[in-house]
């Protein structure tokens, strides 16, 4: 059968399916995660937020707002105090619903595909989020963060085959207040 | 060691906001490998088509080294922090990368009010925003709510 007469579910390779399967089995269970990257590159997830991180992070993004770097004049504003960025949240955790093992299977330490195991894929990205922020972080909070996989299907793109899998992030801080929620899309690439 | 130049925003009032009225633009670039590193030693994704416009050509046969969506992302949340100033807050923020971003690039963030109203005596804005390259693609498309002060705080439910 030619390759463009063959529907999507019979150009899948048997460990794509393995992996949508392994998705599948995962929606609604919660779980606390490692950020996908920590295996590779310790992120500092489950320390408390330092402020030289918080202006780290926003000095790689050109980022110079006076509220995440100056402590006399954050005080005047409505936080009352230093914040961090609203998206910091991605420096934390990039809010891929995925267990950190599955990354681990996918990539080597050096963010590298792991072609042996998965000769098709081709990558994985971010492919859209929505956030809801409820309170602000401040150095020295302690972030828990809690995640879960919502939804995962298939779609025939231009060049590859795609994987959605879909979940959502809760962040409370160390007093119990719910920080922001968020609604995260990620795609895996399969050629 | 030089000290960092800050920037203290200027506030922005309810009052003083239309629907159709355009957030100042944020201009990000020109890109290039070490934007990308830098982002990647910070959040961790090291992937090398991220840094390494060799191995985007060879191995995922990309023009060059690619942004990482996130810091995109990311920018395009600045252009609402730039602009609400010390008293607002962003409530909401959506976003969707539509296009690749690569080395040598120059990212525009835009946005325009679409919605205006007040809810349990908070002044809200909903806005749509978007990033533009130099050549006008499209590469994120985004929304947000912001909370504002007002000028004059309102009564409790009277809409202005």
């Amino acid at each position: 059968m030619a390759e463009k007469d063959m529907t999507l579910e019979e150009k899948m390779a048997p460990e794509e399916r393995e992996l949508y399967e392994e998705f599948k089995k995962r929606i609604g269970l919660e779980f606390v995660p490692q950020h996908p990257h920590d295996m590779f590159f310790p992120n500092g997830t489950d320390e408390p937020v330092h402020w030289s991180r918080i202006k780290r992070w926003a000095t790689v993004n050109g980022d110079f707002n006076a509220l995440w770097f100056d402590e006399e004049y954050a005080k005047q504003s409505r936080w009352g105090g230093i914040i961090a960025p609203p998206l910091y949240l991605l420096a934390m955790d990039d809010g891929v619903s995925v267990p950190a093992d599955f990354t681990g299977a996918i990539y080597s330490p050096d963010c590298v595909v792991n072609r042996e195991k998965y000769p098709t894929f081709r990558g994985s990205m971010q492919a859209n989020c929505e956030w809801e922020f409820f309170e602000p972080i401040r150095p020295g909070d302690k972030i828990d963060t809690r995640k879960q996989c919502s939804d995962v299907f298939w779609k025939q793109g231009k060049r590859f085959r795609l994987l959605f899998v879909s979940g959502e992030t809760t962040y409370t801080n160390q007093n119990g207040q719910l920080v922001a929620r968020g609604h995260i899309g990620a795609v895996y690439m399969f050629k | 060691m030089s000290e960092i130049q800050t920037i203290k925003m200027e506030q922005l009032f309810f009052d003083d906001v239309k629907v159709g009225s355009e957030i100042p633009p944020l201009t990000k670039g020109p890109y290039t490998v070490i934007t990308m590193a830098k982002f990647a030693a910070m959040q961790g994704d090291f992937y090398p088509s991220h840094y390494d416009n060799k191995w985007a050509m060879e191995v995922d046969r990309l023009p060059g080294a690619i942004a990482h969506g996130t810091q995109i992302t990311s920018y395009l949340s600045q252009l609402f922090t730039d602009w609400i100033g010390p008293n607002g807050a962003l409530k909401k923020f959506a976003s969707q990368v539509r296009a690749q971003t690569f080395v040598g690039d120059t990212i525009t963030m835009k946005g325009r009010v679409t919605k205006k109203y007040i809810k349990d005596s908070e002044n809200y804005l909903e806005c749509e925003v978007w990033g533009e390259k130099q050549d006008g693609t499209m590469v994120i498309q985004g929304s947000g709510t912001v909370a504002l002060p007002a000028r004059l705080q309102p009564q409790s439910g009277r809409i202005s």
